[in-house]
C-alpha cells in the first residue's frame, strides 16, 4: 500500500510539473504582447521597455520558467496584467468563494445521486420516471439550469436571491467562507442568508454531476441488488431497505467514487458559467475576465491551481480505492 | 402531472421555509456596511450594477471608464465639466473662479473656502502641489501627461494658487476639467501613503473632498460609497450607494424589474434595451457623449497604399447605415472625424462622401478585418462590415483579436489585418485630445501608425495659439487621407428605476458612463 501511495505521489508531481510547463509554454507561443495589457495603450516605447524589464520578460525563457515554477511553489503567482495586483492577493478572496460553492455543489451532487440511485433501485413507477429525469437532466447545460432557477425561484416566486454571496456585507475578519463566517460570529441570520445565496448556484453546478453519479451508482446498485449475496440476505429475512443500505450501496460505491473525482473536475468548468450568471466572485469569473483582458499571468495561475486540484483529487480517490479494494493495488 | 406539482410544491415549501427561517433567525453580530454611523433606509440607499469589474479607483491611475463614477464621487478637481448638458462647459469645482494670462502661460485659481478632505484636513492651496506631484509620479503611464507641462506652482495665499506652464496649452483647462483630470488629494494622506507603496491603500480608501467616501470594497463583487457628512455643498439625497458587479445581462434585467437594482449605466446589450423599452418601472436613457466608433485602414496593405484607393473604399461604405444596423439605437450619425459634441458641424469636415459605386474597384479583392474582441460592439460592427463587403463582391473575413494580440499588432506583419475597428472616448472635450491620440503615431491609439505629414506640428501650433477654427483644416486632412474614418457617435445607454430622479442632469458630456451621483434623488 505504501509503495502504491508513493508511486501515485510521484506521478502527481510529474503531472503537475508537466502542467506547469504546458501552461507556461502556452503563454509564450503566439505573438501576444502582455506589456500593453499591463500598462495601457497610451504608454511610450520607453515605458513599455521599463515594464517589460519589471515583469521579467527580458530574461531567458529558462530563467522565466524557473522563476514561474519557484514562485508558484512559494505562493507567488506573479502580477495580474489587468488588475495590477499580486495574483495571490486577487485569489485570496476568490479561491474560498469557489471552494465554498464547489463544496456545496459537490455535496448536493452526492446527496442527489444517492437518493436518485436508491429510489431507482427500489423499482416501481417512480424509478421509471427517475430514469427519464436522469437522461433529461444530464443533458441540461449548467447555464440553462441556472437561468431556469433564477426565473422560477427569484423572479416568479421571489424565494431565493439571484446574485452575489450575501445580503449583509463581509466581516473584516472573514474566512472567505460565508456560511462559516456567520457561524463564527454567532449570526444564524448571516449563515442562513449565505446558504440562501448558495442554493441556486450549487444546484446549477451540481445537478449534472449528481445525475451522472446517480447513473453509475444506480447501475452498480442494480447489479448488487441482484447478486447472490443480496438473494442470501433476502432469504435470511432482511428488508429491501436494509439490504440496500448495508450491502448494495457499499458494493456499488467504488465506481461511483471514481466517477465523483472525474465529475468534480468537470464541474469546475461549469462554475465559470455559473459564477457569471450569479455574480459569484470566484475563480470562474476571475478566469473569464482574465481571458477577456488577455491577462495571461492570471490565466496561467488559475489554470495551474485548477489543474493541481484535479490531479490531487484523482490521486486521493485512487489511494482511497486502493485502501478498500486490493484489486486496484494489484492492477 | 401530479408528480410535477408535488415536486414543485416541495421545492417551493423548502425555499419558503428557508426564507422564513432567515427572516426570523437571530441576527447576531452582522458586518457593518457603510460604517456604524450610517443607517440607510431603502429610500436613501441606491444600488447600481456594474456589468464588469473595475480596476482600482485610485484618482491618479484610474483610466478605464466605469471606475470613474467612483473616483469623481469621492474626489474633485479645481474645475470640472458641467453635467446634464450636451455642450461641454468648464465649471467651478474646488476653484470658484480663474484667469489666464495673455501669454497663456499663467493660470490663477481662487479656491473655495470651508472645504475639508474626508480625513478632516482643510483644503487649501497647499494641497495642489503634492496632488499634481503624485499624478506625475504614479500616473505616468496614463493621465500623468495632463500636468506634465506645469513648471511652477505658487501659493500666494491659502486660497489662491498660480500655475505656470512651460508653453501655452489651449487644452490645459480641459485637462483639469476632464473626468480623468488631476484631483485634489489630502496632503496628509499623500504623506502617509506615498509612492507605489501607497497604491494598495488608495485602491480601497479615498482622501478626496467629494460628496461621497469609499467604504466597503469587496474587489470583484461590490463597492459601497457613503455620503460625506461635511461636504461643502448640500448633502446628496442618497446616503449609501452600492455598486454590484453583475456580468450577466439577464440577471441585471431581472433585478431591475424586481427592484433589487436601481440602475445601470452602459454595458447593456441591444436586446436588454429593447426588452425594457416599454417598461413602466424602468426608464431607458440614451446619453449623448463623445464616445465614437472608428475604422482604421492599414497603409501597409496592398489594397490601401494610395490615398485615392483608401478614400474610394471608404466612400463605398454607407457608414450611417452600417452603424445603425450593427449598434442599434445607441448609434448616432457621425459628422466628421471628431465626436459631434466636441466641435461644431462646420469644423467637423468630412472629405469623403458616400458613393454607392465606391467599392466597385475592389470587387474580387480579399479583405481581412481584425477587430478588438474585448471591446463591446466591435464584433457587431465587424460582422456587419463583413456582410457589406461580401455583398459587394469583396470576399471578407473578420477575426476577433484578444487584448494581447491586438496591441501587439504591427501593420507590416504578414497576417496584419487590412482594416481594424475601435471605440473610445477622448480624455477631455478639447479637439486636440481626440486628433492627437488617434491621428498621430505618437498619440498611442493611431493603431496602424498612419501619418499625415506635418499634422502633429500643426496640432502643436494650434495648442500654442488657441485658434480652434483651424481644427476644420485638421479634419479635412484627416478625412481626406483615408487612413481613418469615424463610423458613428455612440450614445451611452442607461437604465434606471422610475423612482430614481435626476438621471439626465447627472450625466457627464465627455464620458457618458461617468455619473454625478450627488444629483440623483428618490422621487418624492
Amino acid at each position: 500500500m505504501l509503495s502504491f501511495t508513493l508511486r501515485r505521489l510521484a506521478s502527481v508531481v510529474g503531472v503537475v510539473l508537466f502542467l506547469a510547463l504546458a501552461v507556461f509554454a502556452l503563454g509564450k507561443v503566439g505573438n501576444a504582447d502582455p506589456v500593453r495589457t499591463y500598462i495601457g495603450a497610451n504608454a511610450s516605447a520607453e515605458q513599455v521597455e521599463q515594464a517589460r524589464a519589471e515583469l521579467g520578460l527580458d530574461d531567458p525563457l529558462l530563467t522565466q520558467f524557473w522563476n514561474f515554477l519557484t514562485g508558484a511553489v512559494q505562493g507567488d503567482l506573479g502580477i495580474s496584467l489587468s488588475t495590477k495586483h499580486a495574483i495571490a492577493d486577487d485569489l485570496s478572496t476568490r479561491l474560498p468563494a469557489t471552494l465554498e460553492l464547489a463544496g456545496w455543489a459537490l455535496g448536493f451532487a452526492v446527496i442527489l445521486a444517492v437518493v436518485l440511485a436508491a429510489v431507482a433501485a427500489l423499482g416501481g413507477k417512480v424509478a421509471a420516471v427517475l430514469r427519464f429525469v436522469f437522461f433529461s437532466a444530464a443533458s441540461a447545460p449548467a447555464f440553462l439550469v441556472a437561468m431556469l432557477g433564477v426565473l422560477v425561484f427569484y423572479q416568479a416566486w421571489g424565494l431565493l436571491p439571484a446574485s452575489g454571496r450575501t445580503s449583509y456585507g463581509v466581516y473584516d475578519d472573514s474566512t472567505g467562507f460565508y456560511v462559516i463566517d456567520g457561524l463564527l460570529h454567532a449570526s444564524p441570520l448571516y449563515a442562513a442568508d449565505a446558504i440562501g445565496h448558495l442554493i441556486l448556484p450549487a444546484v446549477a453546478a451540481g445537478l449534472a454531476p449528481g445525475v451522472a453519479l446517480a447513473r453509475v451508482l444506480s447501475d452498480g446498485l442494480g447489479a448488487s441488488m441482484s447478486s447472490p449475496f443480496a438473494r442470501t440476505a433476502r432469504a435470511m429475512g432482511e428488508s429491501e431497505t436494509t439490504i440496500l443500505r448495508r450491502h448494495g450501496l457499499r458494493n456499488a460505491s467504488s465506481p461511483a467514487l471514481s466517477m465523483l473525482a472525474v465529475q468534480a473536475g468537470l464541474m469546475v468548468s461549469s462554475l465559470v458559467v455559473v459564477e457569471q450568471v450569479f455574480a459569484w466572485n470566484g475563480l470562474g469569473t476571475y478566469l473569464a475576465n482574465a481571458i477577456a483582458a488577455g491577462d495571461f499571468n492570471a490565466i496561467a495561475a488559475v489554470s495551474l491551481i485548477l489543474g493541481v486540484v484535479y490531479v490531487v483529487l484523482n490521486a486521493l480517490v485512487e489511494v482511497a480505492l486502493a485502501a478498500v479494494d486490493p484489486r486496484v493495488r494489484l492492477g | 402531472m401530479r408528480f410535477s406539482l408535488t415536486a414543485r410544491a416541495a421545492l417551493g415549501l423548502a425555499a419558503a421555509a428557508l426564507g422564513l427561517a432567515a427572516c426570523q433567525l437571530p441576527a447576531g453580530e452582522l458586518p457593518e456596511v457603510g460604517g456604524a454611523s450610517v443607517v440607510a433606509t431603502d429610500a436613501t440607499a441606491l444600488t447600481l450594477a456594474l456589468a464588469s469589474d473595475i480596476p482600482a479607483p485610485d484618482p491618479d491611475t484610474a483610466y478605464n471608464g466605469y471606475e470613474m463614477t467612483l473616483v469623481n464621487s469621492a474626489y474633485e478637481g479645481l474645475v470640472g465639466y458641467a453635467t446634464g448638458t450636451d455642450e461641454p462647459t468648464i465649471a467651478p469645482e474646488l476653484a470658484t473662479d480663474w484667469s489666464v494670462s495673455d501669454d497663456g502661460l499663467t493660470y490663477t485659481f481662487h479656491l473655495r473656502e470651508g472645504v475639508t478632505f474626508h480625513d478632516g484636513t482643510e483644503f487649501t492651496s497647499a494641497a495642489v502641489e503634492p496632488s499634481f506631484a503624485r499624478r506625475l509620479d504614479i500616473g505616468a503611464a496614463g493621465p500623468g501627461y495632463m500636468v506634465a507641462g506645469v513648471t511652477d506652482i505658487a501659493t500666494p495665499s491659502d486660497h489662491e494658487v498660480v500655475l505656470t506652464l512651460d508653453a501655452p496649452n489651449d487644452s490645459f483647462l480641459d485637462y483639469l476639467a476632464s473626468p480623468f483630470g488631476p484631483k485634489m488629494v489630502s496632503p496628509v494622506a499623500l504623506a502617509e501613503h506615498a509612492g507605489t507603496a501607497g497604491l494598495d491603500w488608495f485602491s480601497t480608501h479615498d482622501a478626496g473632498t467629494g460628496p461621497y467616501e469609499y467604504t466597503d470594497f469587496a474587489s470583484g463583487s461590490s463597492y459601497s460609497l457613503i455620503a460625506y457628512d461635511d461636504y461643502w455643498e448640500p448633502a446628496p439625497a442618497y446616503d449609501l450607494v452600492t455598486f454590484r458587479v453583475i456580468e450577466s445581462a439577464t440577471t441585471i434585467q431581472l433585478q431591475l424589474e424586481t427592484g433589487d437594482l436601481d440602475g445601470i449605466v452602459g454595458g447593456m446589450t441591444k436586446e436588454v434595451l429593447a426588452s425594457l423599452g416599454d417598461s413602466d418601472e424602468v426608464s431607458t436613457y440614451l446619453f449623448p457623449s463623445m464616445t465614437a466608433a472608428l475604422m482604421f485602414l492599414n497603409p501597409a496593405s496592398d489594397l490601401f497604399t494610395a490615398q485615392e484607393e483608401r478614400t474610394a473604399f471608404l466612400s463605398g461604405i454607407d457608414r450611417d447605415a452600417l452603424a445603425a444596423a450593427a449598434l442599434g439605437p445607441i448609434a448616432a450619425d457621425a459628422d466628421g472625424p471628431y465626436p459631434s459634441l466636441m466641435v461644431d458641424a462646420a469644423t467637423n469636415v468630412d472629405a469623403v462622401e458616400y458613393d454607392p459605386h465606391g467599392l466597385d474597384a475592389f470587387e474580387g479583392e480579399h479583405v481581412r478585418i481584425g477587430y478588438p474582441a474585448f471591446l463591446p460592439g466591435a464584433q457587431d460592427l465587424a460582422d456587419h462590415l463583413t456582410a457589406t463587403l461580401n455583398a459587394a463582391g469583396i470576399p471578407t473575413e473578420s477575426v476577433g483579436l484578444e487584448s494581447g494580440v491586438f496591441w501587439a499588432m504591427s501593420p507590416e506583419d504578414e497576417d496584419a489585418p487590412d482594416i481594424t475597428l475601435f471605440t473610445n472616448w477622448p480624455d477631455a472635450a478639447h479637439p486636440d485630445t481626440w486628433a492627437r491620440i488617434f491621428y498621430t503615431p505618437a498619440g498611442g491609439l493611431d493603431l496602424f501608425g498612419a501619418e499625415v505629414e506635418g499634422l502633429e506640428g500643426e496640432l502643436d501650433a494650434i495648442l500654442a495659439d488657441g485658434d480652434r477654427s483651424r481644427y476644420a483644416d485638421i479634419a479635412a486632412q484627416v478625412s481626406g487621407s483615408g487612413y481613418w474614418t469615424t463610423l458613428a457617435n455612440l450614445d451611452t445607454p442607461a437604465l434606471f428605476r422610475t423612482e430614481v430622479t435626476g438621471v439626465e442632469e447627472a450625466r457627464n458630456p465627455v464620458l457618458g458612463i461617468d455619473l454625478d451621483l450627488s444629483q440623483l434623488a428618490p422621487a418624492s
